[in-house]
């Protein structure tokens, strides 16, 4: 039987491509794990152990979506020569990196759109205040009153 | 024998402040302010808005502090950051969650003089803005009158 006939690469095909595959997923995991515990410690700041947390569910979330969908993507294409396998391949590969690239950029947004509501309290002011007050005065029926006499000090 | 008053040197105020919070004093008389301040309380604010009226009991102080709070919109902050009129309105969009991005370029040279203008006009010509978005006009004597800048 010519090994180069009936779709005998393909099971070549699909091993370099699941090899790649979870290596990628796993790289990308480490890298949103480690970039993305700086953007929740900014959301939560002084509260380490939550951002842990949140991290770790996210980065769990990532590989569940990711992984599923590659093992979704692994079957079918041709590979009954050694080029409808390189083909078969790049097209897998390259649907996978683009998915993952969409998922990426979605992560990030999210990130971010978290990230500025909670930034927005206490920001500083764009424009400028045109004068200052004595802040007890927004109190109502504060009146402000004149210096206190200090003691003499032997006259 | 003589009282001495004591001096004490405070730090220079921040150019920029810290916003937490911000309270608008607004003209209560006023309808088309009622009506500003109902259509901005429905929106979601980024920081914290209390509306107070100007006239009212709650503003006793700040009206000794601030001499022109019932003529301008006046914005502060409770550290006693405060801003009048134009600077005040953009400060309002600056809180409103959807307006905050574009209350950030009105610190541009042009935007800024532009929304200066607008605020101003608005504010001197309430009755007829009224008329234009269909609010009540309030018949006192107050709505007719201009804003004067010093």
């Amino acid at each position: 039987m010519n090994p180069w006939e009936s779709n005998v690469l393909l099971p070549a095909v699909y091993g370099l491509y699941a090899a790649v595959s979870i290596g990628l997923t796993v790289w990308l995991a480490r890298v949103l794990g480690s970039n993305g515990a700086l953007f929740l410690r900014d959301v939560f700041p002084e509260k380490d152990e939550l951002a842990r947390a949140v991290n770790k569910l996210l980065v769990v979330g990532f590989y569940l979506v990711n992984l599923g969908w590659s093992a979704l993507q692994l079957k079918g294409g041709r590979a009954s020569t050694l080029q409808e396998a390189i083909e078969t391949l790049s097209t897998k590969l390259g649907t996978l990196l683009l998915t993952l690239a969409v998922m990426h950029f979605a992560n990030l947004l999210v990130f971010q759109r978290i990230r500025s509501r909670t930034r927005s309290r206490n920001q500083l002011a764009p424009f400028r205040p045109d004068t200052w007050v004595n802040p007890y005065a927004q109190q109502s029926g504060y009146v402000q009153t004149a210096s206190a006499a200090a003691p003499s000090a032997g006259v | 024998m003589h009282n001495n008053l004591v001096t004490y040197r405070l730090p220079a105020p921040p150019l920029h402040p810290r916003v937490s919070d911000l309270t608008v004093y607004f003209d209560g008389a006023c309808t088309m302010c009622a009506h500003c301040r109902t259509l901005f309380a429905k929106r979601a604010a980024l920081i914290p808005l209390r509306w107070v009226d100007a006239r009212g009991q709650d503003a006793v102080a700040m009206r000794a502090a601030c001499p022109g709070l019932c003529d301008e919109l006046h914005v502060a902050t409770s550290d006693g950051a405060v801003w009048a009129g134009a600077n005040a309105f953009r400060m309002v969009l600056w809180a409103s969650a959807g307006w905050h991005t574009f209350a950030t370029w009105l610190d541009f040279p042009i935007l800024h003089e532009l929304s200066s203008f607008f605020f101003d006009w608005l504010a001197a010509h309430r009755v007829f803005a009224g008329q234009l978005m269909g609010i009540p006009v309030c018949t006192n004597a107050h709505c007719a009158a201009k804003v004067h800048r010093t």
